[in-house]
């Protein structure tokens, strides 16, 4: 049982659901690892402060006040040929979000500002010109790597995104304005980019010189030169999306021995999401951080 | 030295385990012969519903929007939701999975709605500035000697934490939903819902560590 496998999975082990086998190898590595006992001992402590939490309690007459505007012709269920749009985007979770998404994002992340507008999670109302595909081939800007953290020559299909994404674009470039309240573009959204999150999500593993690998490296390089405009982007991302990219991102980091870059770059922002980040990108980088408190 | 860190680990997991999880078979639901009067028109069954849920729903909307105006507000529109779309609900889950589900989104709508998460953290700091803050009786007495100020600073971190980790570690750790449950208001799996429980207490932890510290050396003999 090793640093990797134990620190994962220690909030299972803090809640009693590891099965017996699996929290006797716990206990013998705890008994010999302090690190590890000791961030057991600090995720315990922050869930008692968590759920120290003071309780809150409701206003007076809640229920009465949503009886009356019951009454009131609020709540009237919806015309049939509405119902199942608007009752289907009421329900369906939005921090789930579709894994097809990601395609979009991690291209646009490195694509260019606009192209965020299809991003789902966009706040406010805009009305956006989507740019054509032919306007978002990606450049290359001089990068401010760390001598000799060149990264590995992706291969020859980087510079040309996959034709389900070019698809995706020309799809997306008819929308025009982006609401958030709108079903539709998140739907279009997963149409258009499901068959492209094929090719990112079954894309061979980081270093074969994939179009994937291409994205990533592209990413990475937005990260260590402006990582304001980096996690800016991030933050944009539907949680799904966020989560696999970064994932993804980690992983390559991790791979080009980059961990130690990332993490100093991510602590030069001002952003709780760089605790997410860094947490992700442990051990070396989430070490960079914390010498950086 | 050993045995005695065990006993304490095992016995925090007891605790956690017992605290406020389910016991509820999966296949019974306490409100479903509410919900089939509802569903037969009679409102006084919804009115019923409301009662049973509200707490918990303002509960969770207060942890996911920092703000208890707007967890009222959100509050009220989870309830309206359900009676306007509700009559169609089918037993596939519980009724309070599909609570929990409706004030979730909404909850989430309204803060794209309302822009970024810094200017809603900003708005929060306005209101502590100006003295508007939320008075109430802590659940224990041991959290009584958690303090006003460390109280605060974990409602910031858990209000700064991006919604996916926020709202599986508030499900669970607050509102005592298990694993599974979670999975089923959010549909995750149950293993990301576990990775993200523990990603959530990661970071919050990285958010508190001063808080931890300070605890700690307060408790210390």
């Amino acid at each position: 049982m090793n640093h990797w496998n134990v620190r994962t999975r220690l909030s299972e082990y803090l809640n009693g659901d590891l099965a017996l086998s699996d929290r006797a190898l716990f206990d013998a590595h705890l008994d010999r690892c302090e690190r590890c006992s000791g961030e057991l001992r600090e995720l315990r402590e922050t869930v008692a402060l968590l759920r120290g939490l003071p309780p809150q309690e409701l206003p007076a007459h809640f229920a009465q006040r949503v009886m009356e505007r019951l009454r009131a012709g609020e709540g009237r269920p919806s015309r049939l040929g509405r119902f199942g749009e608007a009752f289907a985007e009421l329900v369906r979770p939005s921090v789930a979000g579709p894994v097809a998404a990601l395609a979009a994002a991690a291209w646009v992340v490195f694509l260019g500002p606009g192209l965020e507008s299809l991003i789902p999670w966009r706040g406010p109302a805009e009305l956006v010109a989507v740019p054509r595909p032919a306007d978002v081939a990606p450049s290359a800007p001089a990068s401010r790597l760390p001598a000799g953290r060149a990264l590995r020559a992706s291969g020859p299909s980087a510079a040309a995104p996959p034709e389900a994404f070019r698809r995706f674009v020309a799809e997306g470039g008819e929308l025009g304005v982006l609401h958030p309240a709108a079903s539709s573009p998140a739907r279009e959204l997963r149409g258009g980019a499901s068959a492209f999150a094929g090719e990112v999500a079954q894309a061979p593993e980081a270093g074969s010189g994939s179009a994937a690998d291409a994205a990533l490296d592209r990413t990475l390089r937005l990260l260590l030169d402006d990582p304001a405009a980096f996690v800016q982007r991030m933050d944009l991302l539907a949680p799904n999306d966020l989560e696999l990219l970064v994932a993804r991102l980690a992983e390559r980091a991790e791979r080009e021995s980059m961990a130690p870059d990332v993490a100093r770059a991510l602590r030069t922002t001002r952003t709780n999401l760089r605790s997410e980040l860094a947490v992700l990108l442990e051990p070396a980088g989430a070490e960079a951080v914390k010498a950086s408190r | 030295m050993v045995e005695s860190r065990h006993a304490a680990a095992h016995a925090a997991a007891g605790a956690l385990r017992a605290r406020s999880r389910p016991i509820v078979d999966q296949g019974s639901d306490p409100d479903e012969d509410l919900v089939a009067s509802w569903q037969r028109g009679d409102e006084a069954a919804f009115e019923d519903l409301i009662r049973r849920h509200e707490q918990r729903v303002f509960r969770l909307l207060v942890r996911m929007l920092g703000n208890r105006e707007e967890a009222e507000d959100v509050a009220q529109e989870t309830f309206l939701s359900l009676h306007r779309h509700g009559r169609r609900f089918r037993k596939e889950a519980r009724f309070s999975t599909f609570v929990y589900r409706v004030a979730v989104n909404a909850a989430l709508n309204r803060r794209r709605t309302l822009g970024r998460r810094r200017a809603r953290v900003a708005k929060l700091a306005e209101r502590q500035a100006a003295g508007d803050d939320v008075p109430s009786a802590p659940r224990d007495p041991e959290s009584a000697a958690m303090g006003r100020e460390a109280s605060e600073r974990v409602r910031q971190a858990l209000d700064a934490l991006v919604p996916r980790l926020r709202v599986p570690l508030v499900l669970y750790d607050i509102e005592g939903l298990g694993y599974a449950e979670v999975a089923r208001v959010l549909d995750l799996a149950e293993g990301t819902v576990k990775s993200r429980i523990h990603r959530a207490r990661r970071a919050l932890r990285e958010e508190l560590r001063d808080v931890l510290r300070e605890e700690r050396e307060g408790a210390a003999p």
